[in-house]
């Protein structure tokens, strides 16, 4: 019949309008300064640089060595080594920058990163009105702590303080196994000498 | 003569000049239709309040919008340069049509004397449809022209149906 | 007067009482004014609600909340919309015929408030109480084309001239079955003035022109063509924002575009008037017992009503193709009014429910067979082919 169409399709648009004061499917809409989604865990915008323990300069893990600064694609970060006083290296860095209005968030960093010292963030809320106070962030703002990367990333966390509890189980028993052997280098068991 | 029916004159005068001397075609058109607007709200203003909204139904709602069709289907409406005919021939057939058209209706005129009567007769849109088909006469000419019109519109639809061959043929 | 009346009556007391503050000389030409002022005052604020109701019901209808920032739920936003309008820069294109870019739509926004003052609001309640007053809403409702097709010319752009051709096209197909669907009332009342059609039909919503046979059909074709008149979608080719950018509208910005705004509602509100005054009763409450809401009230409701539906409509209907658009009406409005003119005669002739079963039958079949016919036409020349594009 003619016209039949043609109420079906208000029927429909009736119900979208009912609806969206009822159901949450039919009003899908995030008021977004006042409320906000849930980020995914994988989500990632920027990285961060992790620490352990609760001081954030000492316990950085990262120990500058510059894979990060060498694979970065638009190459946003900066980093100085620091030094001692004798003017010998030392497994911290010094200068730690990245420029959030040149990184691309495509975590080639935290890939790279041999020491799990960066990993990526999912802070969205940057924007600012000059790039070289709130964009060019240095160390100080970049270090995060652990926990905090537990709470945003569980899953990856665990399993990255499982790796590394496992590196540090095998370091040490390789240290350990070496100190044995050092230790029966240093004292051959006294043998046939002929 | 009263104040507004100076204006409403000047007015009609003025839109009906203009629409024969303006350059540009679609002026002339948008006068003439000034000049029928002008011309309806005269006859409601000589209480004639049938005939003004008619006059203005038929002529500015249609006419008007015909002849700037017109306009604009036959030739560039921007460029209308040389839009007025100024060359004699054309100059002499308008006097022509002018003096013809002018004749009949001084003619008209002079057979139907001017009403004796100052005020406006009260006809009332009842009386109108009355007169219309209540008079043997009046019915008559109803019919034809209706007769007429529905003519025009089936003709108008044979026209703009489908030929024949198109529908079989499947597209050019 | 009782108090009932009073309030039913209360803007009239209210001119009369402004009206004697002034010499007897003036005092028609107050009373004018302040109609005049009245009409322009009530009907555009009304405007700007439904500018409002406009949005937000699109957007539920698309699973969106629609404006809700300014102010609470976003019931200021037509003000901010106006203040927008109003301050923004006024281009005027450069080759454009200046004069008539800027009386379009003044020529447009005129007759668009003209048409209002046929239209009895309520009990007593019209600005020009005429004998002809059906005839007047049509007829300087027609002088509207001529204002777009100023809009259209005037903005030299090929756009908005193709957009006002179409408009004007559109607008001249649809007058005519809606004309004639309004001359089924006039025939069944034998009168041409809006206050008498609405007097007829009092009593109660069974005495509604809507709820005869021919005034339910007739009722359906004027709301077609109105939506088509003042170019709403699904007729909204002439404005088709994704092939014509806005039509005539595209060369105007700030107040003058707000002003085409306002006519296309104004023009939606004042042809939902009339098929309210033609076959819904107008100001009549639809129960006797209901008579003691004051009848401007009515008029309102129903108003508000034709608004929401005209909102609905634009929010559910994709927009027609041309060829669609002529065909529904010259090929099934058309013969549709003109059958239910013959009917309504015969309803007029044998009052009595002899023509209900005739007309239910024959209005049947004219639907369903010119709905046929309808379906089946497609664009001439079987598959399409796209001549110039490849």
């Amino acid at each position: 019949m003619l016209g039949t169409g043609i109420l079906r399709g208000l029927k429909e648009t009736a119900r979208n309008v009912i609806g969206s004061f009822r159901e949450k499917d039919r009003l899908p809409t995030v008021m977004y300064p006042e409320e906000t989604v849930k980020t995914k865990e994988n989500f990632r915008t920027f990285p961060f640089l992790v620490y352990d323990g609760d001081h954030a300069m000492p316990g950085l893990r990262c120990v500058s060595c510059r894979i990060c600064e060498k694979e970065c694609p638009p190459q946003c970060i900066f980093i100085i080594q620091e030094r001692d006083e004798n003017n010998k290296a030392v497994k911290h860095p010094r200068v730690f920058d990245i420029d959030f209005s040149v990184c691309m968030q495509c975590g080639i960093c935290a890939e790279v990163c041999p020491f799990d010292a960066i990993k990526m963030d999912n802070i969205y809320e940057l924007a600012g009105e000059d790039r070289f106070t709130g964009l060019l962030v240095d160390k100080h703002r970049l270090a995060k702590s652990n926990h905090y990367y537990h709470q945003i990333k569980p899953t990856e966390a665990n399993e990255v303080d499982g790796r590394l509890a496992e590196d540090k189980r095998k370091a040490e028993e390789a240290a350990k196994a070496k100190a044995a052997a050092a230790a029966a280098k240093a004292a051959p068991p006294p043998t046939a000498a002929t | 003569m009263s104040i507004p029916f100076l204006i409403i004159a000047a007015v009609i005068l003025a839109s009906a000049w203009a629409a024969v001397s303006l350059r540009n075609l679609v002026h002339c058109g948008l006068c003439a239709a000034l000049s029928f607007l002008a011309t309806g709200t005269l006859y409601l203003y000589l209480n004639a309040e049938f005939l003004g909204l008619v006059q203005l139904m038929v002529y500015v709602g249609a006419v008007a919008v015909l002849i700037l069709f017109t306009v604009l289907l036959t030739r560039p409406a921007t460029e209308a340069a040389d839009a007025v005919p100024t060359k004699r021939p054309a100059f002499w057939k308008g006097a022509l049509i002018a003096i013809t058209v002018g004749g009949a209706v001084a003619s008209c005129l002079a057979v139907y004397a001017a009403p004796k009567a100052s005020t406006a007769p009260e006809l009332s849109i009842q009386e109108i449809g009355r007169l219309l088909t209540a008079s043997q006469q009046n019915v008559l000419a109803l019919i034809i022209v209706a007769l007429l019109m529905t003519t025009a519109l089936i003709g108008a639809l044979l026209l703009a149906a489908p030929a024949e061959e198109d529908t079989k043929g499947g597209g050019a | 007067m009782t108090l009932v009346e009073r309030i039913d009556q209360a803007p009239l007391l209210l001119q009369r009482w402004a009206v004697s503050f002034f010499p007897a000389l003036l005092q028609p030409w107050v009373a004018m004014l302040i109609s005049a002022a009245a009409i322009i005052g009530v009907f555009a604020s009304l405007f700007a609600l439904s500018t409002l109701a406009e949005r937000k019901g699109l957007g539920r209808i698309q699973n969106r909340p629609g404006p809700n920032r300014v102010g609470p739920f976003g019931m200021l936003q037509p003000l901010a919309d106006g203040i927008k309008m109003l301050i923004k820069e006024d281009i005027v294109p450069l080759r454009a015929d200046k004069v008539l870019h800027f009386l379009a739509p003044i020529a447009l926004i005129v007759p668009s408030l003209l048409v209002y003052s046929v239209l009895p609001i309520g009990r007593n309640l019209i600005a020009m109480q005429c004998q002809l007053g059906v005839l007047l809403f049509f007829a300087i409702g027609a002088s509207t084309e001529l204002s777009i097709f100023m809009a259209g010319w005037g903005s030299h752009n090929k756009y908005s001239l193709l957009g006002s051709i179409r408009a004007i096209a559109q607008m001249i197909s649809y007058e005519l079955p809606m004309v004639l669907a309004a001359v089924t009332v006039i025939l069944a009342t034998s009168s041409l003035d809006t206050v008498n059609i609405v007097e007829a039909q009092a009593g109660g919503f069974w005495a509604w022109h809507a709820f005869t046979p021919w005034g339910a059909i007739a009722l359906l074709t004027f709301f077609i063509c109105a939506l088509a008149e003042s170019n709403r979608a699904p007729f909204d080719l002439p404005e088709a924002e994704s092939e014509l950018i806005a039509g005539h509208l595209t060369e105007y910005s700030g107040f003058k575009y707000a002003l085409f705004f306002m006519a296309e509602y104004l023009g939606m509100m004042a042809i939902s008037g009339m098929a309210i005054t033609l076959f819904l009763g107008g100001w009549q409450a639809p129960l006797p017992i209901l008579n003691f809401i004051p009848s401007w009230m009515w008029f309102f409701g129903k108003l508000a009503c034709f608004v929401v539906l005209f909102i609905w409509i634009r929010g559910t209907l994709p927009r027609l193709r041309a060829d669609q658009l002529m065909n529904l009406a010259w090929k099934f409005l058309l013969p549709i009014a003109l059958l239910n003119i013959g009917l309504a005669g015969l309803w007029v002739k044998s009052s009595g429910w002899i023509a209900w079963p005739i007309s239910v039958i024959l209005l049947g079949l004219a639907i369903v067979g010119l709905g046929r016919l309808l379906r089946g036409s497609r664009p001439r020349g079987g598959k399409r082919i796209y001549r110039y594009a490849d």
